[in-house]
């Protein structure tokens, strides 16, 4: 045999074999379409798995009928999860250093990207806020807050080079719009002091209870809280959570543990779930550890409205308006008020200026992260409803 | 359906494949049809109406000029045949150019009239561009006429290259219609093509794009000139990937089929000057305006005025043929300067220069005129030009520069080795290599592109819902 035909040999056995294991690989995928039951939830990817489509003639017209049998298959695609996360490592192969707006930083964090203000609704807020702080100026203490996220706290764990954009040139924004009516507390320093602990999750966009300490350590005195409980006793509650960056970029192996910290005080209180009319006598949701999001053990996740009633002596009422980010740092503030009333303005839609009334409210607190707080739209029309 | 989902590989593929096979010789061109007019419909279910009126429209016509043909009656027959040209090209304008040729109306003149947003048909350019070619070719009695409409609805529609090309001329294809052989070896082939083709749109071309999609992003005013440079090479490697990758597909897919088609790109990106480039990028649609409209138009055997106007008709046409907007316009006039230029002017000195130097050379105006082709307008051309020369202030890079270079640097190495024809020469001497090893090496190899392709094709609908986002 020449060297010609055993080069054709050779070429036509790597076809030959190539074409086999391609054909074997869509058939496969097929017979497990066909034979194996649709999965209807993931898990992983949180949410509901696309059915098999509907043939309707308007379905067809539309194109809808094509769009979901792509989806239908995708979704329902053999070993699915393993296709998802032997991509994710394909990217990081290929020296990717993010995924799903979601950096893949060191020491094992997930860390999502800065986000860039909002303009139009960033600038309505701030003037609702200023209007609304303005007419409670000389009844109400009002402190406001944004916390920077781990992407600019914890940037010495970014991937080398990433953009980040400057999250206090934001909140020094803020300040100078809303700094004159009320007291702004910028706590970077006060967290970046603490950037080498774990006041950040790993696998999920919100602060550790740990973070949150360290923002109440620097933002009593503002509250008017003159001696605070500074011991807490603190509860391990689970260190498998693996939360929404985790989710979003796919590095689903990334797992953080869950601290509550309760403070050492002899405080009673009732949680009521205005709205819902549920009560419970604890903060915490323990049913939330056994689900995916398991960051809603702290006030089971975003409501509307929640009053907590305490026994503390004291007299002053709270109005906490709020993101997701206050619902960890809510167990810090227990000892100190005898009403702590928190609205979530995209859910609210009450009058606010009311509450502040009838709840006998003595102090405000704004509590957001600077990620959610650039990209709401909800705050200017909680503040200025009127009914 | 585009090649590269789920649904075309698991569903489409095999079910038209088996059917294919399984049908003897005289049904296979009507299965082949079928199958088409279902991909079209699949993307496109109201405009496949259009096609079907194409093809009828055509196939009559075909027959007509055949019939005048043997009537020797020349003046009709030209008639029939501008007509038929006409409504073609009619047709085509108007899905294709009307809104944009309306705004320039309303723009020049001031007035406003409505502009309703007509959705493009998809593979339209294509598909005219192959019925123009057997119109033309009957006309000049190049081919004869196809009296079997199935044959010819298959040729008007074969879905391996009804989107994306290549273009296959009539004329190419005439004998393959009646007679073509399926063998295993072919087909076997096929998929190879059709593998390395899916890795080079799936692998390649989608994953290098989000770096240009990144870098294009940051307004040119804030973009480093490296930056600049990095963002407009991933759109060089995104658009060559991308278009090679598909026309890759649909050989491998013809070959499946038993169809042999026109390879349609061939390493553009190691040419060593322009003319070179043009000679390997597209190859099926710079071969079409040769045939059907630089030729006749009396091509370079006419005097270098009559040639400098040729020239600069057929790439105005061919920057036209790429979209309804003044960048591709622009786009095609760039190439004609630059041809005419070469032939003219530097060409003779070009070939003296360093081999080296004529690959820069080539290089640095494919690239140029990619960012002419990315336009989004006059003045953001202009900006995003300026940008890369650093006359916008922004300095040479920043940190976010070097992020870039080293997220995509890897992807950055293979696909510049992939543009040239050195990752096949080391793949040959792989798969030569030992007894068996080699074999199995180069099999293993084209299994990883596919399952890996697969891989980032499911990944597609990975969309965690984020419910406690908030």
């Amino acid at each position: 045999m020449n060297r010609r035909t055993q080069q054709k040999q050779k070429n036509r056995f790597i076809r030959i074999v190539t074409l086999v294991l391609f054909a074997a690989i869509i058939i496969l995928a097929d017979i497990f379409l066909l034979v194996s039951h649709n999965r209807e939830f993931s898990e992983r990817e949180n949410r509901v798995l696309a059915k098999p489509p509907v043939l309707t003639t308007s379905n067809l017209l539309s194109g809808k009928y094509m769009t979901q049998a792509e989806s239908f298959i995708s979704d329902q695609f053999f070993l699915r999860d393993g296709w998802i996360t032997y991509k994710l490592n394909a990217d990081k192969l290929l020296g990717k250093k993010e995924s799903n707006g979601v950096y893949l930083g060191k020491e094992g964090y997930l860390i999502e990207q800065a986000k860039e203000p909002a303009e139009e609704d960033f600038e309505r807020n701030l003037d609702a806020i200023r209007d609304f702080a303005l007419r409670h100026a000389g009844d109400q203490n009002i402190v406001m807050t944004v916390i920077p996220n781990a992407v600019y706290v914890m940037s010495h764990l970014l991937p080398t080079g990433a953009p980040a954009i400057d999250q206090e040139a934001i909140l020094d924004r803020i300040s100078e719009k809303v700094g004159t009516v009320l007291h702004f507390e910028d706590l970077t320093q006060d967290l970046i002091a603490h950037r080498h602990e774990y006041i950040y999750y790993k696998s999920d966009h919100h602060w550790t209870s740990l973070g949150a300490r360290y923002a109440f350590d620097a933002l009593y005195p503002s509250l008017g809280i003159t001696d605070p409980v500074d011991t807490y006793t603190q509860y391990k509650v689970t260190d498998q959570f693996s939360g929404t960056l985790a989710s979003a970029s796919g590095a689903s192996d990334v797992r953080d543990e869950i601290d509550l910290f309760v403070p050492d005080s002899d405080i009673q209180y009732v949680v009521e779930y205005v709205g819902d009319s549920k009560k419970s006598a604890t903060i915490y949701s323990s049913s939330a550890l056994d689900t995916n999001s398991k960051y809603e053990v702290f006030l089971a996740g975003n409501h509307p409205l929640i009053k907590i009633r305490t026994t503390a002596p004291n007299k002053k009422n709270l109005l906490l308006i709020k993101d997701s980010y206050a619902n960890a740092f809510v167990q810090f503030l227990l000892p100190y008020y005898g009403t702590i009333y928190i609205v979530d303005p995209r859910y609210y839609s009450d009058d606010l200026d009311k509450l502040v009334t009838t709840g006998e409210i003595t102090d405000i607190l704004f509590l957001y992260n600077v990620n959610t707080f650039v990209e709401d739209n909800s705050i200017a029309g909680a503040l200025t409803a009127e009914s | 359906m585009i090649f590269s989902s789920t649904f075309f590989l698991c569903v489409f593929l095999p079910v038209t494949l088996i059917l294919y096979y399984i049908l003897p010789f005289r049904f296979k061109n009507a299965l082949l049809l079928l199958a088409s007019l279902v991909f079209y419909a699949w993307g496109e279910p109201v405009y496949v109406l259009l096609m079907m009126f194409s093809i009828v429209f055509n196939y009559f016509a075909g027959i007509q000029l055949g019939d005048l043909k043997s009537r020797r009656v020349r003046r009709i027959r030209k008639h029939v045949f501008v007509f038929t040209v006409a409504v073609n090209v009619g047709i085509l304008c108007f899905f294709k150019y009307y809104g944009f040729f309306l705004t320039n109306v309303n723009a020049l003149l001031g007035t406003h009239i409505p502009i309703k947003d007509l959705a493009l048909p998809i593979g339209i350019s294509f598909y005219t561009f192959q019925i123009l070619s057997y119109v033309i070719d009957v006309y000049w009695g190049n081919v004869d006429v196809q009296f079997n409409i199935i044959d010819f609805g298959a040729y008007i529609t074969m879905f391996p290259q009804l989107i994306a090309g290549p273009i296959v001329r009539y004329e190419d294809i005439q004998r393959q219609l009646k007679k073509r052989t399926i063998t295993l070896d072919k087909a076997a082939d096929g998929a190879v093509w059709f593998i390395r083709g899916l890795a080079k749109k799936v692998l390649l071309a989608n994953n290098i794009g989000m770096l240009f999609d990144t870098v294009f992003a940051i307004p040119a005013a804030q973009r480093p000139a490296l930056t600049a440079w990095i963002g407009i090479i991933a759109y060089t490697f995104q658009i060559y990937f991308d278009f090679s990758g598909y026309s890759d597909m649909a050989i491998g897919l013809g070959k499946m089929m038993g169809f042999t088609f026109v390879q349609n790109f061939d390493h553009p990106y190691i040419s060593r000057s322009i003319t070179e480039f043009w000679r390997r990028w597209h190859i099926s649609l710079s071969t079409w305006f040769r045939e059907y409209v630089y030729i006749p138009l009396g091509g370079n055997r006419v005097n270098p005025l009559r040639h400098i106007r040729n020239i600069m008709i057929v790439w105005a046409l061919t920057g036209l043929w790429h979209g309804a907007a003044w960048c591709y316009i622009l786009w095609g006039l760039y190439y004609g300067i630059l041809l005419l230029l070469e032939k003219y002017i530097w060409g003779r000195f070009l070939q003296k220069c360093p081999r080296i130097f004529q690959h820069i050379y080539t290089i640095f105006f494919f690239i140029i005129g990619w960012l002419i082709f990315t336009a989004p307008s006059a003045s953001g051309l202009w900006d995003n030009f300026k940008a890369m020369f650093g006359l916008l202030g922004n300095g040479f890079s920043n940190s976010a520069t070097w992020y870039y270079l080293t997220s995509y640097l890897i992807l950055l190495i293979l696909c510049i080795l992939c543009s040239t024809p050195l990752v096949r020469t080391l793949f040959g001497m792989v798969s030569q290599a030992g007894k068996r090893w080699g074999q199995i090496v180069a099999s293993a190899v084209y299994v990883l592109m596919f399952i890996t392709s697969l891989a980032y094709l499911v990944n597609a609908t990975y969309n965690p819902f984020l419910y406690f986002k908030f």
